[in-house]
């Protein structure tokens, strides 16, 4: 460890510096340890998961080797049902993350700009988040039956509340010093929107989002568990019926990488707006090695 | 030019009575002077500036600019905070042209070079205020406040959180575009040097209630010697006007 310690700190972008200008082999070394030092882990597990299988410690109907899951993933591939699933997903996430974030949008600005919505919406709004989101799928079930709508519904109820608690926290939290200079230099309503408070507000509706759009992945599992005839949750649930422990760790697996992408491409969407900010680009550098 | 006639601040206080700010304060700011105001934390020194900027309303008593009764902020009264207070997402040309969005494209651009050129941020135009070290932000905010070409400047403690050197290289800076300009300033400072140095009268304020004490005249001629004895015998009368 205490070999890479003076390094730990530094943003990726000095390493890549650094290993231009490294003219020595241990450089190098320390270098490629840290590019690896994330997989470290994963990759053991892999190989003792491989290796505790092979010896007969779990049961091969129970726990699949890696290699059987590889299996099921490639063949769900050839079949062309892995990217049918994936899409079908992937579709009832994207409809939620909208109709949630733009629901989250008009109320979230309403109750941060004005004290009379706040008090009449909020408190109503906050209580209707204490109720465990997963409560409400019977009530979804009923109104709008178990197809696409009750889905998608109870996904937008996922990812409606983190994006409205952030947009208004944001907006109610704007810095006065700045509406301020706006005011001493006569800037309109409209322009104090413009180059103030949206500006000011957007790194933390972009936390919002991407709280959000976790939530709504966390959703779509719940509602395609409830009752689905294609998607990830479909394969998962396919496979506990069937008796496939592959599938269901197949489609787990492609729920972290779906998610994880989605993830990456809101921020790297959002980054293009906030490269203003210290912090968000190297902080997700960062994270983007893990 | 600018008057205050009979200016009172009062501020509510939860269960107690409101605190006076301001109580009374009358004073008529001089063409092209620069005024200080002096006074300890508290004395209503800056409560008086954000009133003379537009941007807090006296309790009675009135401020009027020219005859006329200021009610807000107007494009002849520019300020400079105690912080550069730059909008983070907008590059230092940006920012400048926050104040200037009321004029055409083209006299924009051209008032936010001179300006830029003025203090001398030609270099740091596209630069985000992030990369900024604290005497250029306060430049920058500067260049601000002088591209809407007030004929009035209000500085609040504008040195204040810069290092002893930058802030002196930019009160000798504020001072030649003071001695071109043409313009007003009201300086408001707890440093007693800075007053002695750079101003025409200093306003020596006491608090609790918000009055004013005293009005020194400096007539030393400038370039002033900070280490000189007219500055450290200015400096003591201001100190002793203070606590005496």
């Amino acid at each position: 460890m205490t070999a890479i310690e003076p390094i730990d700190n530094r943003p990726a972008v000095d390493l890549r510096e650094e290993v231009a200008r490294a003219t020595s082999f241990s450089a190098v070394l320390t270098w490629l340890w840290w590019r690896a030092a994330p997989w470290v882990v994963p990759a053991v597990l892999v190989v003792a998961w491989e290796a505790l299988g092979r010896l007969g410690v779990f049961a091969p109907n129970l726990v699949p080797p890696p290699g059987a899951v590889v299996d099921a993933v490639v063949k769900l591939a050839a079949d062309g049902e892995l990217v049918e699933h994936v899409a079908v997903t992937l579709g009832r996430v994207a409809a939620g993350f909208v109709w949630g974030v733009a629901a989250a949008t008009v109320l979230g600005v309403a109750t941060g700009v004005s004290a009379t919505a706040r008090r009449l919406l909020d408190p109503t709004l906050q209580a209707l988040k204490a109720v465990p989101s997963l409560a409400w799928v019977p009530l979804f079930i009923l109104w709008f039956g178990i197809f696409e709508e009750s889905k998608i519904t109870l996904i937008a109820v996922g990812v409606f509340f983190p994006v409205y608690l952030n947009l208004m926290i944001a907006i109610r939290g704007a810095d006065r010093k700045l509406v301020e200079v706006a005011r001493i230099n006569g800037l309109s309503l409209w322009a104090t929107v413009r180059y103030v408070l949206v500006p000011g507000t957007l790194p933390a509706y972009v936390a919002g989002l991407r709280g959000g759009l976790a939530l709504g992945w966390m959703f779509v599992v719940a509602a395609e568990l409830m009752g689905a005839s294609e998607g990830l949750g479909f394969l998962m649930i396919d496979g506990q019926m069937t008796g496939r422990p592959a599938m269901i760790i197949a489609a787990l697996l492609l729920f972290a990488v779906t998610g994880k992408l989605t993830d990456q491409l809101l921020v790297t969407v959002a980054g293009r707006f906030l490269v203003w900010q210290d912090s968000l680009a190297t902080s997700e550098q960062e994270s983007s090695h893990a | 030019m600018l008057n205050v006639e009979a200016v009172s601040r009062r501020f509510a206080r939860d269960g107690g009575a409101p605190v006076v700010a301001l109580d009374r304060v009358d004073l008529t700011l001089r063409e092209h002077e620069i005024l200080a105001l002096v006074g300890t934390s508290g004395c209503g020194k800056s409560t008086l500036l954000r009133i003379l900027s537009g941007l807090d309303r006296p309790t009675s008593g009135r401020v009027a600019l020219d005859g006329r009764v200021l009610s807000g902020p107007t494009p002849e009264i520019g300020m400079v905070f105690q912080e550069p207070r730059l909008m983070p997402w907008l590059p230092v040309r940006e920012n400048i042209r926050l104040a200037v969005l009321d004029q055409p494209r083209a006299i924009q651009d051209q008032r936010i070079t001179a300006a830029l050129d003025r203090v001398g941020l030609n270099d740091a135009a596209e630069a985000w205020p992030k990369a900024l070290s604290g005497g250029m932000a306060q430049r920058a905010a500067l260049a601000r406040a002088l591209v809407r070409q007030p004929s009035i400047l209000l500085m609040d403690e504008p040195f204040s959180a810069l290092d002893s050197f930058t802030k002196t290289a930019l009160q000798d800076h504020v001072l030649d575009l003071w001695g071109r300009g043409g313009f007003t300033v009201v300086l408001v400072t707890h440093d007693l040097e800075e007053a002695a140095v750079l101003a025409d009268r200093v306003v020596v304020m006491r608090g609790d209630p918000g009055r004013v004490h005293q009005v020194v005249e400096i007539d030393d001629p400038r370039p002033r010697d900070r280490t000189g004895a007219e500055v450290q015998r200015i400096k003591r009368e201001l100190a002793v006007s203070l606590e005496g």
